[in-house]
């Protein structure tokens, strides 16, 4: 029989380090081509159910009788599908190693685009992250690569969506490494960037360079001014925590109605919606035009706070009636005319001079961003992407900072963790991983019980060993490594019944460390690459060995962590 | 019972344990080369498919332009059929959905901001310029429309910033100059609402430059000299557009009223005879006529006269001046006049053509009490008229010439 080629363990890593950048890359084509193809068969949609100046009876109809399809749909063959896609992300990456079932991909953008598509007040931003993590799920899957491998994709795979959807590429990585994955400092940030650059390059390259919204030049009209951005986070604050308590509740009531109801219960949301429809066209669907509006200015007060108002219910009653649709882009619109309202108000009343009702807005959607979402990092370099100018990130962090910090204090679980809450999913909460990602080898590390020295023999290393109840010893010293051996290798070459045999043909010489200061991540890692145990080498001084890890040694260390 | 040593290719590279039938039990690892080849093969299969779905997305995207292209120009026809039936508000929903649909055509973003403005929506109008500004800094329409708002918000100095990037702007099409000489003409007619007279000289010296010969035009740039105070080269204007259209009552008239305000009282008896000869009419033109022919009958430091007119008509002036001198009047004349009248007493026994020959400076003395006693009466006395109103020119006509 021809013997199967093994490569060496440091060849199969490079390998993989290679097929990994190659997926990242890839990960970034498809997650950018997904979320354009998503974002136009929602436009499709648009247009083929309801045409350019749609009757009354469509505007009702329409999202009824499209919800009872998408009911169906959710219900029987995609329950992983409803809602905005960001929880179920997040759910995957920290409790199902990065596993999104491919006909998750398919569900989300079939019932997403008829949700979004037939009027539903939802953002197409959450479903286009889940299509484009459950794309690089899938890739890592068929290329059988390490679960934990599959499940650093899923960032990669939602900074890509993110910033095609959103045309962002800085904040997308941003939103991917504060809200997917809660750790700002992963060292996947270089994959993320890479595939979020190429998905922004895609989407530029079919839909062109233009700016997803028309933002107004800004300037700081006057110091004082800040006044006016402060009450806007406050403003933006409460109405955060009005759309975040009212959604948790009505989905709360849903969630309670019988069983059976289920099914139709994003007909009943779209009824509802259609009725609104019927007074508050704008509210219909992404609504980024009418964004656009409040930051041209274009928008009287009234008409911001109609929106506002509207927009709040409309998609309160369209998520929580169990449709396909993000908060996202939601979220913004309610900035956006809170902002406007806002900016308005301050122009009317404040003794100093303030700037157009635009700029309002655009810091708004930031304020509510931070409010709703809790990602303030993204929700800073979102708009200063946006509009690129300096002189915007003070008023912005001053209103982003008191809009999280109300919403935070009124309502501290962030929208989507509650929202897993409701379906039963509890997320690692920041303590939990706060502990994970600080633990050190050095926390975990334990003196080394013995050195075999290089230039015994089986026999003497066996007589050193006796009393040790351990199974791989390190060879060598303390300032030198020679290498590991197993006792099994040793009992073996001893049951031949030869002595003096030398050690060196029994020692495994590539062998995996970490350093005092690596994570408890890449030690659980490198650990499953040694034979039983794990040296803990100076960063200094290579060879010189500070401790050694062993399975009891993890095992204690699990014992007396803290419980979350 | 211990196990027999194994060799390292019989081992898992993974971890370490043996191997059976070429694979791990203990872990789920599988040959490197066979891992590899899979790898390669299916990375390769993945980036040889994103080929035909980005061709795909890429015709979707395409038809999806051509959609909404479509879609925006059905908007954008229903807002210029609500503009024309008088549907403003409609017109604005129409054109946003237009620009909503199509945010590449500047021309729909143009026409919505028209609208705006023309709803008088400055604030919205302005910033929809400004925005479109922002791609096209040379696009003399939207510097017009920028001027044009900021005018009507009496924003002088950036309408006039906005004006002159309008003129300046990058003019396509057909009539370029007959276009850029309509916006100069809107700055010049705003510098002189706005009392800038010398701004709107130098607007009027640059836009006569090149200003075509026809009638209409040099019209317009006399009536435009008259009221930014220059007659001099409104009675060029005027002349040159009496010269284009010799039966043009309005040019005739305007070169005689200017030629008359200049004190060039021949040249505007030409003129404003020949205007009231072709139009009976005319009476602003008759008016002024007659008062020329008064001032010229009646100065008596007029050139080419004989000595015996010259003296008549000094003793007619003075006479009327001493009657001017009885109108009603106030106390500051009241405390004059009688010096005056002495005056005229002992001046007009000495007007004869004995005196006049002895003494040439007596001819000047009289006409110098005449000219003053009408000036004087012209601010206390209301204003004159008749002979009265033709000494008082004649006399600032004589004072301008020794000025």
């Amino acid at each position: 029989m021809k013997p199967v080629k093994f490569l060496s363990v440091e060849t199969f890593r490079l390998r993989e380090n290679q097929v990994f950048l190659a997926l990242t890359v890839l990960i970034g084509i498809f997650g950018g081509l997904s979320a354009v193809l998503f974002t136009l068969a929602i436009e499709g949609t648009k247009h083929v159910l309801f045409g350019s100046a749609p009757s009354a009876l469509r505007l009702v109809a329409v999202p009824t009788l499209v919800s009872l399809v998408t009911g169906f749909l959710l219900a029987k063959f995609f329950p992983e599908a409803r809602g905005s896609g960001l929880p179920q992300v997040e759910a995957a990456y920290h409790l199902e190693n990065g596993v999104i079932p491919g006909r998750v991909i398919f569900g989300k953008f079939l019932t997403g685009a008829l949700c979004v598509g037939s009027g539903h007040s939802m953002g197409r931003e959450g479903p286009s992250v889940q299509i484009g993590a459950g794309i690089a799920s899938l890739f890592g899957r068929w290329l059988k690569l390490s679960p934990q491998r599959v499940r650093s994709l899923i960032p990669i795979g939602a900074a890509a969506a993110l910033s095609a959807a959103f045309n962002t590429p800085v904040a997308a990585v941003l939103f991917a490494l504060e809200e997917v994955m809660g750790d700002m400092n992963a060292a996947l940030i270089g994959s993320t960037v890479v595939a979020s650059v190429t998905a922004v390059i895609i989407e530029r390259s079919i839909l062109g360079e233009e700016t997803l919204f028309r933002v107004p030049a800004y300037h700081l009209a006057h110091p004082a001014e800040l006044i006016g951005y402060a009450v806007l986070g406050i403003v933006g604050g409460i109405v955060s925590l009005m759309f975040t308590q009212g959604l948790l509740r009505t989905r709360g009531l849903f969630r309670r109605l019988p069983a059976w109801t289920r099914i139709i219960q994003p007909a009943m949301g779209g009824l509802a919606i259609g009725i609104m429809l019927l007074f508050v066209p704008q509210v219909m669907g992404v609504g980024y035009q009418y964004v656009d509006q409040a930051l041209d200015g274009a928008l009287a007060l009234r008409m911001l706070l109609l929106f506002c108002g509207a927009k709040l219910v409309a998609t309160i009653i369209s998520y929580s009636s169990g449709n396909a649709g993000g908060i996202f882009a939601p979220s913004l619109f309610l900035g956006a005319m809170a902002g406007g309202a806002v900016g308005i108000g301050m122009h009317a009343i404040a003794p100093f001079p303030t700037g157009d009702p635009g700029a309002y807005a655009l810091v708004g959607m930031g304020a509510l961003f931070a409010g709703i979402i809790r990602a303030p990092m993204t929700s800073v370099f979102m708009i200063f992407e946006l509009t690129q100018d300096y002189q915007i990130l003070v008023p912005l962090m001053v209103a982003n900072l008191l809009a999280y910090a109300i919403a935070t204090r009124f309502q501290p679980k962030p929208i989507y963790h509650a929202l897993l809450e409701q379906d039963g999913i509890h997320l690692p909460g920041p303590a939990s991983r706060f502990a994970a990602g600080m633990s050190r080898a050095s926390d975990i590390m334990e003196p080394v019980p013995l050195f075999i020295p290089e230039d015994s023999s089986v026999d003497q290393a066996l007589a050193l060993i006796a009393n040790e109840p351990s199974d791989s010893f390190l060879v060598g010293s303390q300032r030198r490594i020679a290498g590991i051996v197993r006792r099994h290798d040793l009992e073996e070459a001893a049951s031949g019944g030869t002595t003096g045999i030398p050690l060196a043909p029994l020692l495994i010489s590539k062998w995996a460390h970490v350093h005092a200061d690596h994570s408890l991540e890449l030690v659980l890692q490198r650990f499953r690459e040694n034979p039983g145990l794990l040296p803990v080498v100076s960063r200094g001084e290579a060879t010189r060995v500070e401790g050694v890890i062993t399975l009891e040694a993890i095992l204690e260390f699990v014992r007396r962590a803290p419980q979350e | 019972m211990k196990e027999p040593a194994l060799a390292d290719r019989e081992r898992c590279p993974a971890c370490q344990g043996p191997l059976s039938g070429g694979s791990c039990p203990s872990c789920t690892a599988v040959p490197g080369v066979q891992i590899i080849r899979r790898e390669i093969v299916l990375l390769v299969f993945i980036a040889v498919a994103a080929v035909p779905t980005y061709m795909v997305t890429r015709r979707v995207a395409d038809l999806n332009r051509q959609r909404n292209a479509h879609i925006a120009a059905y908007w954008y026809r229903q807002g210029e059929r609500q503009l024309r039936e008088g549907k403003p508000e409609e017109a604005i929903a129409s054109l946003r959905e237009a620009t909503a649909n199509d945010h590449d055509n500047r021309g729909f973003a143009f026409a919505l901001a028209q609208a705006l403005g023309a709803t008088n929506r400055d604030d919205e109008a302005r910033l929809a310029l400004l925005r479109l500004r922002e791609s096209a800094p040379e696009s003399p329409q939207i510097n017009l429309q920028l001027a044009r708002l900021s005018a009507r918000n009496h924003d002088l100095p950036e309408a006039l910033r906005y004006y002159h990037h309008a003129l300046y702007g990058l003019w396509t099409g057909e009539r370029v100059d007959e276009q850029r000489r309509q916006v100069r003409l809107e700055l010049i007619h705003l510098l002189l609402d706005h009392k800038e007279r010398s701004r709107a000289l130098a607007e009027l010296m640059a836009l006569s430059t090149d200003a075509p010969r026809t009638v209409n035009v040099q019209l317009e740039l006399g009536q435009l000299y008259v009221e930014a105070g220059d007659t001099s080269n409104a009675l060029q204007h005027f002349g040159q557009a009496a010269q284009l259209d010799t039966g043009n009552v309005a040019a005739l008239s305007g070169a005689g009223e200017t030629a008359f305000q200049i004190g060039d009282y021949k040249t505007a008896e030409g003129y404003l005879s020949r205007a009231t000869a072709l139009d009976k009419s005319a009476t602003r033109a008759a008016q002024l006529l007659e008062t020329t022919r008064l001032i010229q009958a009646s100065d008596p430091l007029a050139v080419h006269l004989s000595r015996s007119e010259r003296i008549q008509r000094l003793r007619a002036a003075l006479d009327q001046s001493a009657r001017r001198l009885q109108c009603g009047g106030n106390v500051s004349i009241g405390s004059v006049k009688g010096p005056l009248q002495l005056e005229i007493d002992a001046l007009l026994p000495k007007i004869t053509p004995q005196n006049l020959r002895e003494d040439p400076e007596l001819l000047a003395a009289g006409a110098e009490l005449v000219f003053k006693i009408e000036e004087m009466t012209s601010q206390t006395c209301g204003k004159p008229e008749g002979l009265d109103e033709a000494l008082l020119l004649a006399g600032r006509q004589h004072g301008a010439t020794e000025r």
